[in-house]
């Protein structure tokens, strides 16, 4: 057909392929029970809500929308949500460090998806307080958890 | 938290809102599909993730919906974008030490100074594992495994028909094939 191209090319092509297969299909519910339909609503009403409540929470303590990647200074400024995305991939990337974040996670194991996302709102609000995040790199031979 | 753009071709913020709530179960379940296969090979979103980002940088206005287009074509935009900044974060994030991590100023990212251009293999290992995951929903189905093969080389369907003798009737026969197996593996738990 042509070209070859790597991997994540590859997945990203179909991917947005069968994105668009979806976007246009004349999909009927014949695939679903009621049940099952429900249960999606119910999915997509708590995603909604959480994202309501952080925007909220972002557009309280920044009524105008600022400029996402520009400061006064006219230096490069990345959001702290993103930031903290970043971060976490960071961490992703440390096969040292993951196992005991994930120690961390695991030993929480009664959070529910309304804490968490009450947690993740928390903790958005506490950093947009701050004008940057401080992230304290702990010297190598001590980096545990 | 209103915002009306509507002048400069931009939904406001109430508009999305409205739009959201207004999806019906059908959009909504369309909705899930995509968010489940856009997330497919990321380092660390899930589908709720994604969608959620997307809506949160909708409601926020950090990200506008122009009018014009359909707001589940905006959201899968937006989450198509969103995936392809943390593949490329990925990428970029190859080798980091902790020393790294230490901002001068703290107002730069940290990490957008690491740049390193090269796919890992950790991530090319990780898309071919998507892929193969993807691939295998048609396992038996080689009209449908052609198509998939011609979608990830980013050909047209002209050229995935005529490189594999479909006719046209059988190349939409096959995409009703994926489209009907997408929405029962992505669509439902």
């Amino acid at each position: 057909m042509k070209k070859s191209v790597n991997e994540i090319t590859r997945l990203q092509n179909t991917i947005d392929g069968l994105e668009k297969l979806v976007l246009d299909s004349t999909f009927t519910n014949e695939s679903f029970d009621s049940l099952e339909q429900k249960r999606t609503e119910t999915e997509m009403r708590h995603i909604f809500a959480a994202s309501a409540a952080r925007a909220k929470l972002t557009m309280e303590e920044r009524p105008a929308v600022a400029p996402e990647r520009s400061s006064p200074k006219g230096k490069r400024q990345i959001p702290l949500t993103v930031r903290l995305r970043e971060f976490a991939m960071m961490l992703h990337t440390r096969p040292d460090i993951e196992p005991r974040l994930q120690a961390v996670f695991e030993s929480s194991s009664d959070f529910d998806d309304l804490e968490m996302n009450k947690i993740i709102a928390d903790v958005g609000k506490l950093l947009s307080q701050q004008e940057s995040l401080p992230i304290k790199a702990k010297s190598k031979k001590s980096n545990s958890f | 938290m209103s915002n009306s753009n509507n002048s400069s071709g931009f939904a406001s913020i109430d508009d999305v809102k409205v739009a959201f709530v207004s999806l019906t179960g059908e959009e909504l379940v369309k909705l899930k599909q995509i968010a489940r296969l856009r997330s497919h090979g990321l380092p660390t979103s899930t589908w709720e993730d994604l969608l959620q980002e997307a809506l949160f940088r909708a409601l926020t206005g950090t990200r506008q919906w122009p009018v014009s287009v359909p707001f589940l074509a905006f959201l899968a935009q937006t989450m198509r974008s969103i995936a392809s900044d943390e593949r490329r974060r990925a990428q970029d994030i190859e080798v980091i030490t902790e020393s790294d991590l230490r901002g001068d100023e703290g107002s730069t990212s940290l990490l957008n100074d690491i740049a390193v251009t090269t796919a890992t293999p950790e991530l090319l290992a990780e898309s071919r594992s998507a892929l193969t995951e993807i691939e295998n929903l048609f396992s038996n189905d080689p009209e449908a495994r052609q198509i998939l093969e011609g979608l990830a080389l980013g050909a047209l369907p002209a050229e995935i028909q005529a490189s594999s003798g479909m006719t046209p009737v059988r190349y939409s026969s096959a995409q009703r094939r994926i489209q009907r197996t997408l929405a029962k593996q992505y669509g439902q738990e």
